[in-house]
């Protein structure tokens, strides 16, 4: 008996408590929040997971930041409330040069927005062929930003469309040029073998750029090898 | 009901409370529950309570205690224990940017207030007074090198505040120092009070002036490999007004600093390496569990079974020596370690596991055997596959391999169990594992044995180990001492400090002749294994993004084991119940580490920047 009247007791402490105070009560976010990573309106390629855009509202008593997760193709979707926010590219974490300069968004209903940003390299003209079981990728790359120096220039695979240089797995292939075998606008080709790998059911690949220096690299697009 | 008689009780009570209010004298009384100010600190035994107290919370992250699992950060260790939390530190994406984090104003302003009250206090002896005040500020000292080898510069908070409503905030928030700005007073602090402390090493556990030597040897080489590796970086990671970033041009004089702490106590220090066993490797074991007339060590955390003991051995000890329902086998060392470890004769100390040309195994006839020759403190810090703790063999054994005379291979079989036998009457599976998903069983194919209690009753939960934990000892000032000479240009001099380390090692003397960074590297990482040090090196060498860099393929980012197998054919005599062995990435252990740029300093916490808006944030953040 007493049980029952403890546990009717709590319900209904329960109940006052989530009904009484209809100020606190809101709805949850519904704006969202759209855009891309691009370059002379190319989008950029990243890996997916590093930390480069942060948002901040301005106008309140604390500034927590909130963090923008990007996917590996450069789009990111937040859901948002209405409002006007600072967009910022967090110095550092991108394979881009610095821009402390914040942008300004403001967000009702669903926005949309391109975030420029200047890569140490950007590649273009990329082309995947399989030859006699012989993946043949090609790619030109242009030096955007003068003091960067080229370090290498990369073929990565992975068996999930997550491709980039921490996600291979243990036996992935990986065929890379360095530098002193590149020059900067002539076709680069990269070729692997994938004679050893007919066990891979999935396989794709994809082309990074390493600048001497900066632990991320500058990516293609993901090509399905199978 | 219940909820009544509370209500009742509680109006009941504030009225008899309320009754007695008017009566000032009734308050007055002194209370018997505490003790006042004005009687802790004017009594020196008292006021050693408190100190005892600050010096109780000085262990933020490495240890015996909440930082025993500090080696499963690095390439030193993974966790092989419960299937539980500790178990994301095998399988986290990235160091998260709160890693490391230390934020404990609450410590500083008891430290500060300790010095403050001491100061005022009128009864206290004049030599007393001076050595609680020197001890008080020795401690302050290692607290601020706590702070800026995790956030880089903070605020250098010296006074206590005390808040009288909102109007006084704008007086009380500080901008952050500069890292300099931190290391510097560092070192002004501990050459003020040096001299002030004992100057005898009458405790290993308070500090004194060797102690004070000895931090300001390695703050000073921390600050002095920032100064040079950071900038030799592509992108140095710095602020613009240097809260975090030290200029180039003070990495000499951070050195000459450091060589000269470490020189002090090398030449005038009544220090000595532990070196009372000849067998080298128990030796070098007993460095760490020897309490009693240790010479080595210069301070120390301890610990006594009246009250004050540690579960370090409870969580480590190998499976088939528990005492205790559960833990074990919790910090397992990576094969990387092991290999760390050179060979007596000077070679890299890679193990054989196959012959030259990959073909065939190479069989060895007793476990143990493969380790032959290797670097003394490999086997006095880890418990290797055949070695024995407390008397007993530790059998570390996956499975058999059966020779297919159709086939002509080997057919490999285990078993989920422990302790089992196979048909022939031997092994099947070890005691001691291992095993690739179970909880509290190796995982690596090795246990921890530095720091790990060889007295009967250590490893149960009620009773736990009273091993203490050091802080600092001879044999890393030797270190320091090395690579600060080498970085000033004196090779011999560096020479002589590694060459006597590594002569207690086993290596004969004068065993290096010519000397580089990577050798020093190597040097730090096999004799302070398992002491958190690493983690911390790597970072002011610059070098924890390189080594850490979250490619799978990378030497070091994975954790990897070492799976002995017995081998069953019975129609070849020089194979039969011999041993082979395989390299493999240890099972449980699924991401590779990637420490990312933004990992060298920790997130300044979000509340602190709301709270001051003078907080500037630390970089990539």
């Amino acid at each position: 008996m007493q049980r029952a009247m403890n546990k009717l007791t709590y319900l209904l402490l329960v109940i006052i408590c989530l009904s009484a105070c209809a100020v606190d009560n809101y709805d949850p976010p519904s704006s969202t929040f759209n855009g891309q990573l691009v370059y002379e309106g190319q989008p950029i390629q990243i890996r997916q997971g590093i930390s480069v855009l942060q948002l901040y509202q301005p106008g309140y008593e604390n500034q927590n930041p909130i963090a923008v997760n990007v996917k590996q193709d450069g789009s990111f979707s937040s859901t948002l409330f209405d409002g006007t926010y600072k967009l910022v590219r967090v110095a550092g974490n991108g394979p881009w040069e610095n821009n402390p300069d914040s942008i300004t968004v403001d967000v009702h209903g669903t926005t949309t927005i391109d975030v420029p940003v200047v890569p140490f390299f950007s590649i273009s003209d990329v082309s995947f062929e399989i030859k006699d079981d012989v993946l043949i990728a090609q790619c030109k790359i242009k030096k955007n930003v003068e003091s960067r120096q080229l370090e290498k220039v990369s073929l990565f695979f992975n068996k999930t469309t997550l491709v980039d240089h921490t996600t291979l797995f243990v036996t992935a292939p990986t065929a890379t040029k360095n530098a002193a075998q590149i020059s900067e606008g002539a076709i680069i080709e990269l070729q692997q073998d994938l004679t050893g790998y007919s066990n891979n059911p999935y396989l794709f690949a994809r082309i990074g750029v390493k600048a001497v220096g900066h632990p991320e690299y500058i990516y293609s697009v993901v090509w399905k090898v199978r | 009901m219940n909820i009544f008689k509370k209500i009742i009780i509680c109006s009941l009570s504030s009225a008899l409370l309320l009754t007695f209010a008017g009566c000032g004298k009734w308050l007055d009384k002194e209370p018997t529950e505490i003790l006042l100010d004005d009687q802790v600190w004017n009594d020196p035994k008292l006021a050693e309570f408190a100190l005892a107290n600050l010096y109780n919370r000085l262990q933020p992250f490495g240890g015996l205690e909440g930082g025993k699992l500090s080696p499963t950060d690095v390439d030193e260790a993974m966790w092989s224990g419960g299937l539980g939390g500790n178990n994301g530190r095998n399988t986290r994406v990235n160091y998260p940017y709160t890693d490391k984090q230390y934020w404990d104003y609450g410590l500083v302003r008891d430290v500060t207030l300790f010095l403050e009250k001491l100061e005022a206090s009128t009864v206290m002896d004049e030599e007393d007074k001076i050595q609680l005040l020197a001890e008080g500020r020795f401690i302050r000292a290692y607290i601020y090198f706590f702070f800026v080898r995790s956030m880089g510069g903070v605020p250098l908070i010296l006074k206590t505040y005390q808040y009288n409503g909102p109007d006084d905030v704008a007086g009380m928030i500080e901008p952050r120092s500069t890292e300099a700005g931190i290391y510097d007073f560092i070192a002004n602090e501990l050459d003020a009070i040096k001299d002030q402390l004992p100057q005898t090493e009458k405790s290993q556990t308070r500090a004194n002036k060797w102690t004070a030597l000895a931090l300001k040897s390695q703050a000073m080489l921390y600050a002095a490999s920032i100064a040079k590796y950071n900038n030799l970086m592509t992108d140095p990671i710095q602020t613009a007004n240097g809260e975090v970033g030290i200029p180039a041009n003070r990495a000499q004089g951070y050195y000459e600093q450091s060589l000269a702490a470490s020189k002090e106590i090398i030449e005038q220090g009544p220090f000595s390496l532990y070196n009372q066993n000849p067998d080298k490797a128990q030796n070098f074991y007993e460095l760490f569990t020897k309490k009693t007339g240790n010479p080595e060590v210069i301070w120390a955390l301890d610990y006594t079974l009246d009250g004050k003991y540690h579960n370090f051995t409870v969580e480590n000890i190998p499976r088939s020596l528990r005492e205790n329902a559960s833990g074990s086998a919790g910090v397992t060392p990576s094969l990387n370690i092991v290999e760390a470890f050179d060979y007596l004769d000077g070679s890299p100390g890679t193990l054989q596991t196959q012959t030259d040309d990959g073909a065939d195994y190479i069989y060895y006839d007793h476990l143990e055997d493969i380790f032959a020759g290797k670097d003394y403190r490999m086997a006095g810090s880890i418990i290797t596959p055949g070695s024995t703790f407390r008397g007993q063999p530790i059998i570390i054994q996956a499975g058999v391999m059966v020779w297919n005379a159709e086939t002509k291979k080997y057919i490999t079989e285990t078993s989920a169990t422990l302790d089992t036998k196979y048909d022939d009457g031997d092994y099947l599976v070890g005691p001691d594992g291992p095993l690739p998903n179970m909880a509290n069983v190796t995982n690596t194919g090795f246990y921890s044995r530095k720091y790990l209690d060889s007295r009967e009753g250590s490893g149960q939960g009620g009773q736990g180990s009273d091993v203490w934990w050091i802080r600092f000892r001879l044999g890393e000032i030797l270190l320091n001492a090395t690579e600060a000479a080498y970085e000033l240009g004196f090779e011999q001099e560096a020479l002589g400090y590694i060459n006597q380390l590594r002569e207690r090692a086993g290596f004969g003397p004068n065993s290096l002749q010519t000397l580089n960074m990577d050798m020093i590297r190597k040097e730090f990482q096999v004799e302070l294994a398992f002491e958190e040090h690493r983690y911390w090196d790597l970072k002011r060498w610059r070098l924890s993004h390189v080594v850490f860099d979250g490619n799978r393929q990378s030497p070091n980012t994975l954790v990897y084991a070492l799976w002995p197998y017995r081998i069953v054919r019975p129609d070849d005599p020089t194979k039969n119940n011999k041993y082979v062995f395989i390299k493999r990435v240890a099972p449980r252990f699924t991401q590779p580490r990637n420490f990312r740029l933004g990992n060298y300093y920790s997130t300044i916490p979000q509340n602190a920047i709301n709270a001051n808006p003078l907080l500037v944030k630390n970089p990539y953040h």
